[in-house]
């Protein structure tokens, strides 16, 4: 997946996001080595010193912990990984329905699209 | 955070036209720094003093602590806004003389990274397409290994999708302590890779900020920024 | 030799193609002359002299075109926004320009004379008026016919006068283009002005006039001056010596004035690389 940025959003909270969903998908799966800050910068095409700070926001989350000499590391915690799952699911959850707001689409209505029952 | 380069009260006239009235900043240690301006806000001239190019006792500049001059010239990596190699010459020739100029140039990884780009050494400057000359001397430049870059309007030539390759290639081979000016026009392409911007007009800095804090302000873009301050 | 002189050899590796080719057809040309003259035929032998004589003038010419071209490039061309990053002081690059361009003029003016005077010994002083190897031997004549005391060293040091007030009368004069590009340089930084050429070619007018004056000035002076020496006194001092004097006088006055114009032009043309570099 290429890495797209919005433009009116601080990409270190973009990256952060980013690493999130890539951490709650399994494409990190607990325990995985994480590739460094300077790789990752190089393949997102950003700032090193960004991917740096996005880092350090995981990990002060729990997310992610280093290994002094080792690297970085995806927690172990499956408790954690499945709270920021609910967490990441419930944040877009309202940002799909604060969208349909913006459009004139009731709460009822955009459940109904979804094919739930209201 | 040390400090890579500071400029103070830097001015510069062409006969009673002032290009740069009163410029300074810093610029720390691992820091990534766009330039931005109009044609003829003075970012060339800035930039050309700093590397050595024009030479104005108008300011003080301090890079790694030294004015500009021999130390300053041996830790600074400066590419110019214009294609510098002459036609005739062969790329081979070209690495050959930074390898004897500067200590801090590896001819190898050069060499590897035109290669990647399907750049040969036995290729002549003028056969090479606008992009890939452009690609050169990007190239040439980050194969040193230097304490402060100077790209002057690096990625004109250069299409989209190369633009990305080449932005990747620039963080990739920069050292991990060195800073960056580069000066563009093509704001939305770098604009995730800049920690810094400095917004230039009529030889005068109106803008000096961190990227982030732009849009932490804002919620707006450095475009945004951008178009709003020159429109 | 700095990196930069190493850096500048090699890249006008062409003229030492030039020259080595130079080398080569005045050897098979001396030859011939040899073999020519053997035969009492001196016109032919003359007629070869001669054209050594252009090729090797034309020489000099390209050599000195190719070595103040290189230094247009630096101004004036992207060559100086690569050059003038280099770590070394500005002044360097003058330094190395005027090093390797005198080197090459001189290797081939240093070639012609040595072409020149081999094809005397070959063709055993048959050919006289091309003798540049003459030189000495003909001072000492005339030295000696007029009861000159030692004239084998008055000979030798007119011809170690002679021989310096070439080498500073060229020097001079490659001088003055690296003036006149580095004058027009300047003016161009300063005041931002795109239209090179045409400053350089006003500066080149004026650079040719001003060495006019100073020609004109110098012919003056030497009249004057040998006009009060040879009626005032200068005959009476010296004696038969005034022979010598006389032979050495205009050379001297030579290397004074060359000599001390190059030495300010190469200051002024320093000063401005150094503190006033605008490219």
């Amino acid at each position: 997946m290429p890495w797209n940025f919005d433009s009116d959003k601080p990409i270190f909270i973009q990256l952060v996001e980013r690493l999130e969903s890539d951490i709650v998908s399994g494409k990190y799966a607990p325990g995985d080595k994480l590739p460094t800050v300077r790789d990752l910068a190089v393949e997102a095409a950003v700032n090193p010193n960004t991917m740096q700070k996005a880092y350090g926001e995981l990990e002060r989350l729990g997310l992610v912990y280093t290994q002094r000499t080792n690297g970085r590391f995806v927690t172990e915690d499956a408790g954690l990984i499945e709270k920021t799952r609910k967490e990441l699911a419930k944040k877009t959850a309202q940002e799909f329905l604060s969208r349909m707001k913006e459009i004139g689409i009731s709460r009822e209505e955009a459940v109904k699209l979804l094919g739930g029952k209201a | 955070m040390s400090t890579i380069l500071e400029c103070k009260g830097l001015s510069h006239s062409y006969g009673k036209k002032k290009a740069l009235d009163d410029v300074s900043f810093t610029i720390g240690s691992g820091k990534i720094v766009g330039l931005f301006g109009p044609n003829g806000s003075g970012k060339t001239t800035l930039i050309k003093i700093l590397a050595g190019m024009i030479h104005d006792e108008n300011g003080t500049v301090s890079i790694c602590g030294n004015p500009v001059g021999i130390k300053s010239k041996a830790v600074v990596s400066y590419s110019p806004d214009i294609m510098p190699y002459r036609n005739d010459r062969k790329i081979a020739d070209i690495l050959e003389s930074y390898a004897l100029m500067f200590e801090d140039f590896d001819r190898k990884e050069a060499e590897e990274v035109l290669e990647e780009l399907e750049i040969h050494s036995d290729d002549l400057v003028g056969k090479l397409s606008k992009g890939n000359s452009e690609k050169l001397q990007i190239i040439i430049a980050m194969s040193r290994k230097a304490k402060l870059y100077i790209l002057d309007e690096p990625f004109s030539g250069i299409d989209p999708v190369a633009r990305e390759n080449i932005v990747k290639t620039i963080l990739r081979m920069m050292p991990e302590d060195s800073s960056l000016l580069l000066s563009t026009h093509l704001i939305g392409d770098i604009e995730q890779i800049l920690d810094e911007a400095i917004f230039l007009k009529d030889g005068k800095i109106v803008l000096h900020k961190p990227v982030d804090e732009m849009r932490d302000e804002k919620g707006q873009s450095l475009s945004d920024e951008y178009m709003e301050e020159f429109r | 030799m700095s990196k930069l002189d190493r850096l500048e050899l090699a890249e006008t590796r062409k003229i030492r193609i030039f020259i080595t080719g130079v080398v080569i057809v005045y050897m098979l040309l001396s030859v011939i002359c040899a073999a020519v003259s053997n035969g009492a035929s001196t016109d032919t032998a003359l007629t070869f002299k001669i054209i050594l004589l252009l090729i090797s003038a034309l020489g000099t010419v390209v050599a000195g075109v190719i070595m103040i071209k290189r230094f247009y490039n630096i101004l004036f061309t992207g060559d100086g926004l690569v050059k003038f990053a280099y770590p070394v002081e500005n002044n360097a690059h003058l330094n190395t320009n005027l090093r390797c361009g005198l080197m090459w003029i001189f290797s081939i003016l240093t070639i012609i004379i040595a072409g020149l005077w081999m094809s005397d010994v070959i063709t055993q002083d048959r050919v006289e008026d091309f003798g540049a190897g003459n030189l000495f031997g003909d001072l000492r004549e005339s030295f000696q016919s007029n009861y000159l005391s030692n004239p084998d060293l008055k000979a030798v040091i007119a011809v170690i006068i002679l021989v310096i007030a070439l080498i500073v009368v060229t020097v001079n004069f490659y001088m003055s283009f690296i003036f006149t590009l580095t004058m027009a340089g300047r003016i161009c930084g300063k005041y931002n002005i795109l239209q090179k050429n045409g400053v350089i070619f006003i500066a080149g007018i004026v650079m040719y006039y001003i060495h006019m004056i100073v020609v004109a000035a110098m012919s003056w002076i030497e009249n004057a001056y040998s006009e009060y020496w040879m009626y005032q006194g200068g005959y009476n001092l010296f004696e038969r010596d005034w022979i010598f004097v006389e032979e050495i006088d205009r050379p001297l006055a030579n290397i004074l004035v060359y000599g001390v114009t190059a030495f300010i032009m190469y200051r002024i043309s320093k000063t401005i690389l150094d503190k006033k570099l605008d490219i």
